[in-house]
Formats: structure tokens, sequence, C-alpha cells
């Protein structure tokens, strides 16, 4: 019945082709607004490392100005970062099955088979245990072990593409590169890897891509590598060493625990507050006691990753939908009751109300699902237009929202439930009023 | 006289259409208000005055790497390479990109006893005795660095250096001193050292566009340090040659690092 319907359908269209272009153009342009906003807003609220929510934490103290907030925009939060001496000193807790302690810090590196020019590259310093704890896949080789933190040893893990500027894409491990005017032996190259948002560090930029190479902690302070990120400092003292600066209550090192669960969090949690007292008893954290433990879904709230001119405009995009769907629901009614003679012929002829409900009912869905892949395209359209827009603010770099708009298959399966809604919401109504016509008028009137 | 009677009881019999046109007229226009609105708020943010002259202004940004590299002579080097580009007005070695959301800010009190909550918070860039007239500003009193005054960079040994002159902008000089003409007043940064503010400017835009001292920016006279080996050249060309005097922007790039040992 229903394939019979569907050929009445499109046999309708038919009869008014500038009126069905007319709804199924409105349904398309309400949908593809809709998927743009909810593919970039998807991208830009998700969890990349959701089956993690409950194990990793990022852990923050407040060591800020007893007179002054960190962020006078959320009072109740610790600063984003931690101190070097603070990290320092959690790090060496063996409650956490893994631990991290890492910085963003700039290089130039030189080196290769592919005969690159010196040139820049964003890197990490950090920790072992970065690479199992955030499940970052690779490619050839893996991560370097605890030990060599400490050495440190001369290794690096280089990102997928650093691998294809350097050499090519073959697998490089054992080979050695220049990093800051030192030669480095190559130990993992990453496969493809850009978590969005990019949790582990939004403090310079939510959106960025990983770095392009990773090298142990221990670096820090032998090569005395200053931060290449966000670095915040509020007491007065003096800066004019490294060592100073890893003494200071500046803060610019990211921290993060996996705690498996909660005795281990309360463990942890303990240890934390007890470093709190020691060092409080001895004059440093003058504000009140903030030693955060923050699962990395609340991370991203906290840290503010989705702006509130985000959700408003997911709220725009959808009562543009409505507005689409009102002007089609008035439409149909104008073309529903311009064929009510045909209706009444067939209830005469024995269609129940029912029957005229589901068919009509049909011929909206037939419209909403042109709509929807119209819809669809569109939205294609507009999202490589604003990609191409960021692209070009960023001269062709990778990174920041260009990242957020790619359109994937949660763009595909909003589209679908969008067309499912149009259909109810817009063809309900007038499906029934015309199942609701007494037939009698109109077959009277011929 | 527009016959109403006739329209009412037009609107009256087509109850839904009417109700239905109305939903949508004034959903479309809270739409409208509210995009409308959020455009607004940016296009302000984007249109605020940055106090420079920024549509003749390019940035040349330059890594030395090496172990001995020596900055100073590098950037004298490529300063005289600049300066001698025709086309070009002016140019500077500088700490940061203006406006480009990445840089530094340092508090500055008006008394020894400054705190980071008792003074001005401002962005700080340290340039030369061009560094005004590259990035386009309006010197309105006092006066600007000299050539002899401009201090070597810092480096990781000195990073805490404050300079005893400096130049800043009107809306920090009227929060440190309300009311005052501020040049030859007193400045003291957080650990005490004390600077002598020497010129005022009209105004220039701090980097960060959600910073709430966002007119705040003073300048030190001194050659920048390169906090992860990379600085930057501020060079303002004649208005209009900036893009169109080839040799002015691209040129300098593709030139071969000369060693600088």
């Amino acid at each position: 019945m229903t394939a019979y319907y569907m050929r009445l359908a499109l046999k309708s269209f038919r009869r008014n082709p500038g009126l069905t272009a007319l709804m199924v153009g409105a349904i398309a342009l309400g949908i593809a607004v809709c998927v743009m906003t909810m593919t970039v807003f998807h991208a830009m609220s998700g969890n990349p490392i959701w089956w993690k929510g409950d194990r990793l934490y990022a852990v923050t103290m407040d060591n800020w100005d007893p007179n002054d907030v960190y962020d006078p925009q959320h009072p109740g939060l610790a600063p984003a970062m931690m101190t070097y001496k603070d990290a320092r000193f959690l790090f060496q807790s063996n409650i956490p099955e893994r631990k991290v302690m890492m910085y963003k810090v700039n290089s130039i590196v030189t080196g290769g088979t592919a005969e690159r020019r010196p040139h820049h590259v964003i890197s990490r310093a950090t920790s072992a245990d970065f690479f199992a704890m955030f499940d970052v896949p690779f490619e050839y080789g893996g991560s370097w072990t605890a030990g060599a933190d400490e050495g440190p040893e001369p290794v690096i893990v280089i990102s997928h593409k650093e691998n294809q500027t350097l050499f090519g894409g073959g697998n490089s491990v054992g080979r050695n590169i220049i990093w800051n005017n030192t030669q480095f032996r190559i130990i993992g190259v990453m496969k493809e890897w850009s978590p969005q948002p990019k949790f582990y560090d939004l403090n310079n930029g939510a959106f960025d891509i990983p770095e392009d190479a990773y090298v142990p902690i221990g670096w820090g302070p032998s090569l005395e590598l200053l931060s290449a990120g966000s670095s915040n400092c509020w007491k007065p003292e003096p800066l004019d060493s490294f060592l100073e600066y890893m003494n200071s209550d500046c803060v610019w090192v990211e921290m993060w625990v996996e705690l498996p669960d909660s005795r281990s969090r309360e463990r942890f949690q303990t240890f934390m507050d007890g470093y709190w007292s020691d060092q409080h008893a001895a004059g440093r954290f003058p504000r009140p006691r903030r030693n955060q433990l923050t699962p990395v879904g609340q991370w991203l709230i906290d840290q503010g990753v989705v702006e509130n001119d985000n959700r408003v405009l997911v709220g725009l995009s959808f009562a543009f939908l409505a507005v689409c769907l009102i002007n089609t629901v008035g439409l149909l009614l104008a073309k529903f009751l311009n064929g009510a003679a045909i209706t009444g012929v067939r209830r005469a002829l024995g269609a129940s109300r029912r029957q005229v409900f589901h068919q009509h009912l049909v011929e909206v869905g037939v419209l909403a699902s042109i709509g929807a892949v119209l819809g669809l395209l569109l939205s294609a359209v507009g999202l490589w237009l604003v990609h191409a827009l960021y692209a070009s603010y960023r001269f062709g770099e990778r990174g920041g929202f260009q990242e957020l708009t790619h359109f994937d298959t949660s763009s595909v399966i909003w589209a679908v439930i969008l067309a499912i809604v149009a259909t109810l919401v817009a063809g309900l109504y007038p499906a029934w009023r015309i199942g609701r016509l007494p037939p009698a008028v109109y077959l009277k009137s011929q | 006289m527009v016959p109403m009677r006739p329209i009412l009881s037009a609107l009256l019999r087509n109850r839904t259409g009417a109700v239905l046109a109305a939903i949508q007229i004034a959903i479309a226009l809270a739409i409208l208000v509210n995009a409308v609105y959020i455009v607004k708020q940016r296009a302000d943010k984007i249109g605020r005055p940055t106090g420079m002259d920024t549509n003749n202004i390019l940035v040349v940004s330059s890594s030395g790497f090496t172990r001995d590299y020596d900055t100073v002579g590098a950037i004298r080097d490529d300063l005289a390479y600049i300066r001698g580009v025709s086309g070009v007005i002016a140019a500077t070695a500088i700490n940061s990109i203006p406006l480009s959301a990445a840089g530094s800010a340092r508090t500055l009190a008006n008394h020894p006893s400054g705190s980071f909550t008792d003074g001005e918070n401002g962005q700080y860039l340290e340039i030369d005795e061009q560094g005004l007239d590259a990035l386009g500003l309006h010197l309105i009193a006092g006066r600007n660095f000299t050539a002899e005054e401009i201090q070597p960079p810092v480096d990781k040994k000195s990073t805490s250096r404050f300079e005893s002159k400096i130049i800043v902008t009107k809306a920090m000089a009227d929060v440190l001193y309300p009311g005052q003409n501020a040049v030859g007043k007193p400045v003291y940064d957080i650990l005490r050292h004390p600077a002598t503010i020497i010129g005022v400017v009209e105004r220039m835009q701090a980097a960060w566009p959600d910073y709430t001292h966002i007119g705040s920016v003073f300048f030190l006279p001194r050659l920048p340090f390169s906090y992860y080996d990379a600085m930057y050249y501020i060079v303002r060309a004649k208005p209009g040659q900036r893009d169109t005097g080839s040799h002015c922007g691209r040129t300098p790039l593709r030139v071969e690092p000369e060693p600088h040992h």
C-alpha cells in the first residue's frame, strides 16, 4: 500500500511542481542549517576519550594570589595548570595507575631523509605514560619507558605528519634527528591522531591539533625549555634562571592521572590534601583548599570549551527549521485542500479516514526525504565553505575551528532524524485535516 | 482608509493560515534579532580601534637556533637590511605580534608597594627607537626612545629585568595617574623596580580580544627576548606599498639565513 501511496505522491508533485519545489526547498534549507550547526556542535562538545571517562582526571591545585582569583568567571576553580614543583611532587606518587606531567615547547628540527631545511615543530615535553594514558595509536615503534624520563634519554616520538615531512612516511624508528640542537633517536611514530577537543591541553586552543614531536619531560630542565604554551604568574618573585622558574608559583605544567576506581581516587585525593597541608603550614597555598581531580567530561565543561554563543546558534538553527516547517504546513494545507475533490472521490469509493491520512503522510514523508537529501548536500557544501574560510585564515595550517567543520556520520544521522521530525511536524496536521473533510461537499460541487 | 472589516473577517474564516503566518513571522523575527545581535557583538569587537597603522604593517618572523646564535648581531643586520628596502618607512624588532592573542603582560603600579591586585596589568612590547613609527602609533605627550636608550635583550638569566624609561598608552596612563600628566611620573613593577614614564601614546590595542585591560600596553626600550627561538620584525611600508612593493615582504623571507656566530 505504501508503494502505491508513494506513486500517488509523485503524481501529486507533478500536479504542482512549483509548490512542491518551494516546500522541498524550505525543508532542505531548514535541515541544512541544523545539520551544519549540529555537526560543529557535536564535534565541539564531544568527549574524545569517553571510554576513559571515569578513569582520567585532570589534577589542579589552587596556588593563586590570596587577593585575586585565577579566573574571575569561575571563582570555584583552581588554575587550569600546575606549578612545576607541585606537579613534580605529585608525580612521585605511585597511587595512580598512570600519570603524566607535561607542557608545550617549541623546537627546531633538522634531519631526515627527505632533505628538509630546519623547521619549526611544536613539541611537547611529557612523561612516558602520555601515550598509554590517552590511547595514542602508533604506526611504528612505541613509547619510551618511565626510566627515559629521568635520564633523560634522547628518544623522541614524532607524529604521522612529521614523519611524512622528515622521512616521506617510511619506518623511521631508530633514526636520528636534531631536535633543538640535540641529537634524538626516533622511538615511535604515531598514527594520525587528533582528539577534538584537545582535552589534554585546552590552554592553547581547545581545537588545536596535537603536537608533532614528544620528548621525555626530563629534557625540560636539562635543556632549560621554556613553555611555549600558556604560562601565568601572580607572585612578586624574581625569575632570573630556569631554576627560579621551576621553583616559582607560575603555572605552566599540565597534569593528568589515571585512577581505575574510587578507592585509588580517594587515596590520591588524600595524598594531594596531605601535600597541600604541609605546604600550607610552610606558608604556601594562601587561598582556600581546592585540590581538584576532574574527569574529562567535567573538565571540558569547566574550561568552557563550548561557549554560550554556540548553544544559542544551535537553538537559532532549530528555530529556523521551525519557521521552514511552519511555512511547509501552510503550503501543504493549501495544496491538500486544493486536491480535496480527488480525496472526496477516494472517500466516496470507500477509502477510510485512516487510509487518507496515511496517504497524505506518505506524501509529506517523500517530500521531507527529498528535502533531507538536498539539505544534506547543502550542509556539506556549507561546511566545506566554512572550512575553506578558516583554512584561508590560517594559511592552510590545520587546527582551530576548522577541525570542527568536517562532514561526518553524525551529520547524516542528524539529517535522517530531522527528516522524520519534519514529516511529523509538517505533515500530521494537514494530513489529519484532509482526512476529516466531509466527502459529500466536494462530490456535490462537481 | 483601509477596509479593515473584510480583512478581519477573511482572517477569522481562515484562522489556521493566519495563526501559522503570525507564528512564522514571530519566530523569524526572533531569529533575526538574535543572529544580528551575535554578529554585532563580534563586529564591535573586531571594529575596535587598534591605534596602529594595520593596513601598512607586515610582520617578518625570524628563528635563530644554533647554540651560539648571535641574536643581537642578527637583529642589527636584519634591521639594516629591512630599513634599506625602498618603500619601508620604519622597522623594529619586537617580542610578539600585535593583535595575535599571544604576548606577555605585566602589572605596573604608581607606588613601590605595588602588587598584582593593586596596579594596572598591561601587555608589554620590547621595541627600539623606530618602534612607535613602525607600529604607526601617535605619541601625544613626552618623547620617543632614542637609539642610545635601546638595551640588549634579556636572557634566561635576567628575565625579570625592567628598564628605567618606558612609554605607556593613554589608557594605561589614565589608570596609573588619573587626571594627571603621566610624563615624568614613576611606575614600579611587582619586584619594585622603578621606571619613569617618558612618553604617552594615544592608543594601542593589546593582543588578546577578551583581555580586560584591552587598552593597556607599555613599551620597553630594548631588543626582544626570543622565548622559544621565535622573534619578529614589524615593518611599516608607505601607504599602498605593503603588497605592491614586492621586494618588501617577500624577498627578505627568501634570503638564505647568514650564519651568526
